[in-house]
């Protein structure tokens, strides 16, 4: 394998996999269950909806009469933020101090607004779907439309949306890695030190893996190779025969 | 097709972490069983391939496909779903034996010195052991299929996506381990006899009757979820949950029923070699090899492996090999390094004999960058874009987030050029414009001088460097587009000058500021300029590479390849190359980083441990990437406003001139000396100091390397936005109605401010991580004993760590975008 095909590997790999995944609205909780109208319907959001980040709003309608899923109605959602929620006009990089200067899509909503939910952006091709970001926390309210041959009802829940965790929390397995590697390297050190130590002579050292791993059934494994093997007391198990020759 | 069962069908999801993760791990095994396949095709033949790929394909498909999105609304969905992971995806996995494909399929230096201790750690060799004894895989998986069906559990797995994540790991890696004693997938050794399985089986099946018949004839529903979720097709929660435990009842038993029915069969049948003793076995096959040879030396080792390629293909149940699981994995991994990586090292794709990636062997993209041409042409097109550049920055609009002047050199180029450096090489010195007219320079016929002896070091470029970026602070240069205009004026005479008076490339090796940082950047890059067979320069005479030749110049910073090492001073101009009559220098893949722990005599450079000026740029790269970031974070921004206020001062340009001063030299000197100090007092190692400070400040410059890429990274995000915008207006306004560019809606970067966080953190830990390990090599090569080197490492680990923690809370302070303001702001 060449080398930069890893490291081609490795960067496709590190930007894909951190390439900002398009949050599905695939259940999470269950927000409301109403029947109302010619309509059933269900609402799921992403468990802990927190701001500036995509929250799911996913919407499953059914017909009352049979429990049929309606794959043509229109769904429009109505978020309407808490009376008492702090909105700052700030976002995650500059913070407080900074002008912000990100748009206010990426800022996040501070104000009622509406969007529609489309199955296209859905996981669920039942369900219609919606990414929101929310602009604080606090308890939002979610008006739901939902219009199909000519009837129309709206549905009303509350999502609760709580404070985003301190950056800190959601770096830390990135900040515990370097610590697992230091701990692993220690150890394969330590490992390979031993193994040093009990290295045969005139073996290169990347052999001393497989010397040092037939230890135990170089007794066994050689003699069905046609080799002799002597073990001394308390000295490692030595080939003496063409591998050892070949090894040296 | 109705609509509901089109939208049920395209009811998938994709999960880019989990699903790349899938393909990497069915690459390195692939890697790995095609030299397998090739050594040894009796042990390793297609139908594990493809049984291995059915397996990571079922698991994909457990995961991804409208079974995962239907989990949560119907029982019998997610039980079909549990069922593929349970029962389909391991055993297909293990019939592919992926132990020593997926070993094979790591680098070769990774897997032997990285892992391969680990496989010979006796208490490793235990847990594995333990971990696959019958008994206790047996147990694992009844534990994790009760404690995962009780209602508490699977409804908290319903609730959470992360506990459905991990419940669904649970289930993989229990079911690994259950049908481990099962399969026995080489080169493992079973711990109970073959018999024994039926009833190890039957006994998996009774359990997994036991909770079938509980969910398929429960009058209640188990599962309070499913109770509130809505219906669909038509089912009831009954319905469903009795449909999901005849699904888990009657296919979850065929899972078990067959296999021990085989089993049995194959046991019981006397011709079966599985029930003669195994020496028997071995001498039997000792006699009839059958394995095809290369030559003498691997006729005799594969005739001798045969032994155990024989018995191990006769009868894959027992490996014959003696010893624990892991020990005998271990033993085939060693037969595998004897015959593969020591007597017949393998065939690789690699055009260059030496085995070694080479960016120049490529079809296309080799000849293109050999060729003189394309050198011209990479630096016509910056020089038009910096003329471009020029000309807005002196005559368009102030506001730097709206000027070419203000976006192109400080938001995108400065970015690339750090990603170029990290993922290739040293590619913006092979673009240069600024040296797009030495040659027209050298024609004015002034008198070429070789460059002053006294300034042939790196002191009068650190000079420059860091007068460049207090230059950089001081003076705003990324909100000024007219003063960057200016900039690159000077730069373009200043080169024109140089490579006028003096000969060789004496700017670039001597004076850029912009090279010098690229110079030690690129230590840490992936490519180099080298040799390709060392051989081929041994009998040269004519040395063309250095000296050139009459159709072509050598090398203008005198670098004598064959004695070239790292790529300090190297332009990627591929003079060299194109001077070689022998067509023996390539873009060679190196491993980042590793030349900086020899201390050979190189070419040009000498030895680093000698070096003052070199470990003094390195430090000053390094410290300048933390200071640079460091300022732009509204802490030290509010601090020096601070400091200034309380001396009086108007501006608080005089204490940020001095404050960055401190970082840039003064912090850099005093830590590097303390920590060469402590380091020769602790070990008490015949080193001098000097020494020590030239070697270890070098070992920094990855993690430099890495908080300037986190920086830049930051600059990218924030402002990719405003370059189409600025591009456009810039177009339009100095090309008029010529060159109107379609307008496109703005967008940022597709990474999530998480994300980016998180990449920058990626970015530390790696840079931290090569700055210790580089560092480490160092002290093992002065100090043998392990003590020793650690009281060596001590310091200079623990000015890598400081440095890191600084750059991590760096990245998570709220920043002063200085500059950046206008973006979005209407104009």
């Amino acid at each position: 394998m060449k080398r930069i095909g890893y490291i081609k590997a490795f960067q496709v790999f590190v930007l894909f996999g951190l390439s900002r995944t398009v949050a599905h609205a695939d259940g999470g909780i269950m927000r409301l269950r109403q029947v109302q109208g010619p309509f059933v319907i269900t609402i799921f959001t992403t468990p802990e909806p927190v701001p500036h980040r995509a929250v799911d709003v996913s919407v499953l309608v059914q017909r009352r009469d049979s429990n049929d899923v309606i794959l043509d109605a229109s769904v429009d959602l109505l978020l309407t933020p808490p009376p008492t929620a702090a909105v700052k006009p700030t976002e995650p990089i500059c913070g407080p101090s900074g002008v912000g200067f990100l748009s206010p899509e990426s800022a996040g909503h501070n104000a009622p607004f509406s969007t529609p939910a489309a199955r296209a952006q859905s996981s669920n091709k039942l369900m219609y779907a919606a990414a929101i970001e929310f602009g604080g926390p606090g308890d939002w309210t979610l008006d739901a439309t939902v219009k199909s041959n000519g009837a129309s009802e709206r549905f009303s829940c509350r999502i609760p949306v709580v404070p985003p965790p301190r950056q800190l929390a959601g770096l830390w397995p990135y900040l515990a890695f370097p610590l697992f590697a230091i701990i692993a390297f220690a150890l394969n050190q330590w490992l390979a030190h031993g193994l040093n130590r009990q290295r045969l002579p005139g073996v290169a050292t990347h052999t001393v893996l497989a010397s040092a791993q037939l230890q135990r059934s170089l007794p066994v494994v050689l003699p069905l190779l046609g080799e002799r093997v002597g073990v001394g007391t308390g000295a490692p198990v030595r080939p003496q025969g063409f591998i050892a020759r070949r090894l040296a | 097709m109705s609509s509901v069962s089109q939208a049920i069908l395209s009811s998938w999801s994709f999960d880019p972490k989990i699903t790349l993760g899938i393909v990497a791990v069915i690459i390195l095994y692939l890697r790995g069983w095609r030299i397998l396949h090739r050594t040894s095709p009796a042990r390793f033949p297609g139908w594990r391939a493809l049984a291995f790929l059915a397996g990571l394909g079922t698991v994909w498909l457990a995961i991804a496909s409208p079974l995962d999105a239907f989990s949560g609304l119907l029982l019998s969905a997610h039980m079909v779903q549990h069922l593929l992971l349970m029962s389909v995806a391991p055993p297909l996995i293990l019939l592919g034996a992926p132990f020593l494909p997926l070993l094979r399929g790591l680098p070769r230096k990774f897997a032997r010195d990285g892992v391969g201790p680990f496989l010979t750690w006796p208490a490793l060799r235990l847990v594995g052991t333990t971990l696959t004894h019958p008994l206790n895989c047996w147990l694992i998986m009844a534990v994790t299929l009760f404690v995962w069906h009780m209602p508490a559990a699977f409804d908290l797995a319903l609730r959470s996506p992360a506990w459905h994540k991990f419940e669904h790991a649970c289930f993989l890696g229990a079911w690994l381990l259950f049908w481990w004693p099962v399969v026995r997938p080489f080169p493992s050794r079973p711990q109970w006899p073959l018999w024994s399985v039926p009833f190890y089986l039957l006994a998996a099946d009774l359990l997994n009757t036991t909770l079938s018949a509980i969910l398929t004839f429960s009058d209640h529903v188990l599962y309070p979820t499913y109770l509130a979720a809505p219906r669909l097709f038509g089912t009831t929660v009954l319905g469903d949950q009795s449909c999901a435990g005849l699904i888990m009842w009657v296919p979850g038993s065929l899972v078990y029923l067959v296999p021990a029915a085989l089993i049995a069969i194959k046991y019981l049948s006397s011709s079966n070699p599985l029930v003669r003793p195994q020496m028997v076995r071995l001498k039997r096959a000792l006699k009839s090899p059958s394995l095809p040879v290369r030559n003498s030396l691997l006729a005799r080792v594969f005739r001798k492996l045969n032994v155990s390629d024989r018995s191990v293909s006769l009868t894959p149940r027992f490996s014959g090999v003696t010893g624990t699981v892991l020990t005998s994995a271990t033993v085939s991994i060693s037969t595998v390094f004897r015959t593969q990586w020591k007597l017949l090292p393998p065939k690789t794709a690699s055009a260059t004999p030496t085995g070694h990636f080479d960016l120049l062997s490529l079809p296309l993209l080799g000849p293109f960058l050999r060729t003189q041409s394309t050198r011209r042409v990479m630096q016509g097109v910056l020089f038009i874009i910096a003329l471009a550049v020029i000309a807005d920055g002196l005559f368009g609009p102030q506001a730097s987030s709206a000027n070419l002047a203000g976006v192109l050199p400080w938001t995108y180029w400065r970015a690339f050029v750090v990603i170029a450096l990290l993922a290739a090489g040293n590619f913006f010195c092979m673009a240069c414009p600024f040296t797009l007219f030495r040659k027209l320079g050298r024609r004015l016929g002034l008198p070429q001088r070789a460059w002053p002896r006294a300034l042939r070091s790196k002191w009068f470029g650190i000079a420059l460097l860091v007068l460049f970026f207090w230059a950089y602070e001081a003076f705003s240069l990324w909100d000024r587009p007219i003063w960057t205009a200016w900039l690159i004026i000077n730069y373009f005479l200043i080169a024109l000058a140089i490579d006028a008076f003096f000969s060789g490339a004496s700017f670039c090796k001597y004076v850029c500021p912009i090279g010098q940082f690229q110079f030690v950047a690129s230590l840490v890059s992936p490519l180099e300029v080298k040799v390709r067979q060392p051989a081929v320069c041994a009998d040269c005479k004519t040395h063309d590479c250095l000296r050139g030749n009459a159709l072509q110049s050598g090398c203008e910073t005198d670098l004598y390849l064959p004695r070239k090492s790292g790529n300090l001073d190297c332009t990627f101009c591929l003079d060299c190359v194109r001077a070689c009559p022998h067509d023996n220098i390539g873009l060679l893949a190196v491993a980042p980083g590793m030349d900086l722990v020899r201390d050979s005599q190189r070419s040009s450079i000498g030895r680093f441990s000698r070096r003052l000026d070199i470990a003094g740029l390195a430090l000053v790269f390094v410290f300048a990437a933390f200071a640079n970031a460091a300022f732009m974070t509204a802490p030290v921004v509010a601090l020096t406003r601070k400091l200034a206020a309380h001396f009086g001062l108007a501006s608080s340009q005089p204490v940020t001139s001095i404050l960055l001063f401190m970082a840039l030299l003064v912090v850099p000197a005093t830590v590097s000396l303390v920590a060469a100090y402590a380091s020769r007092a602790a070990s008490r190692e015949p080193i001098t100091i000097r020494e020590l400070f030239c070697r270890f400040a070098l070992v920094l410059v990855p993690l430099g390397a890495a908080m300037w890429a986190g920086h830049f990274l930051m600059h990218l995000f924030v402002g990719w936005g405003s370059g189409w915008a600025t591009v456009r207006r810039a177009a339009t306004s100095l090309a008029g109605h010529f060159l109107t560019l379609p307008s496109r809606e703005s967008s940022t970067l597709p990474i999530g401010i998480d994300n980016l966080h998180a990449l920058q953190t990626i970015l530390l830990d790696a840079g931290l991580l090569l700055a210790l390990y580089l560092a480490w090599r160092i002290c093992v090569s002065y100090a043998p004993r392990m003590r020793d080197a650690v009281k060596l490492f001590a310091p200079w680990a623990g000015v890598a760590m400081v440095l890191y923690a600084i750059g991590v809370w760096i990245i998570l302070q709220p920043m002063e975008m200085r500059g950046l303001a206008a973006l979005i702001l209407p104009t």
